[in-house]
């Protein structure tokens, strides 16, 4: 299972399952120290993987996280 | 509309090729399962050899039981200030403890992996240093891999 931030890369590359939080690079499970966040992100992509029944399938997870740049 | 044909023409312009799919159905409860993380962020133990910024494709084996203070970061691709300031926004580790705790998931996994993507040898990637990635998970009984990449 695989948690991208960049699905549509991930799903060109032949990742067989793909779950994408709205996140920027480097913070793919989710904004640093946000525990809440992370554990919804691992755990979405965990469930993910019962519902996932064909190939490089994406399934957007409803997290955002913007990094401050 | 007829279409020209010439014999022989290639593009000047590299595309990215989609390997053929591989897929495997997953069969068992959550619960039952052993959990590993497996990286390609740069992820390594602080005691372990960084990675080599230019292009590497090796990767590090990383005891289950690491304390995530011990840690780090060694990939020029991306932007490093949050994984610096918390390693689980790319390698949840001490997220995953918390699920073996709940019950949620069986076990962590007793080894982790972490490798530099973002280029490099591409062919060595898939022919030499994934499926060696593989045969660690399958040595140490791993049922599921989450992935961090891209």
């Amino acid at each position: 299972m695989l948690i991208a931030a960049l699905p549509p890369v991930a799903k060109q590359q032949g990742s067989p399952r793909i779950v994408a939080p709205m996140v920027p690079m480097g913070a793919n499970v989710g904004e640093p120290n946000n525990k809440v966040m992370q554990t919804a992100i691992l755990k979405d992509a965990l469930n993910a993987l019962m519902t996932i029944d064909t190939y490089g399938k994406v399934i957007p997870l409803p997290y955002e996280y913007k990094a401050k740049i | 509309m007829k279409l020209t044909v010439v014999e022989g023409l290639q593009s000047e312009i590299y595309v990215p090729i989609t390997p053929p799919p591989v897929f495997t159905p997953f069969t068992k409860d959550l619960k039952e399962c052993t959990v590993a993380l497996v990286s390609a962020a740069g992820i390594h133990m602080k005691s372990q050899k960084p990675f080599n910024l230019a292009g590497d494709f090796t990767f590090r084996e990383i005891p289950g039981d690491t304390p995530s203070s011990e840690l780090m970061v060694t990939h020029g691709g991306y932007d490093n200030t949050d994984v610096n300031k918390d390693i689980n926004c790319m390698f949840p580790i001490d997220r995953l403890r918390e699920l073996a705790k709940e019950g949620f998931i069986k076990a962590v996994a007793p080894v982790h992996i972490g490798f530099m993507g973002g280029g490099g040898n591409v062919k060595k990637f898939q022919e030499e240093t994934g499926p060696q990635i593989a045969e660690v998970l399958k040595r140490e009984g791993v049922d599921v891999a989450v992935l961090t990449a891209g």
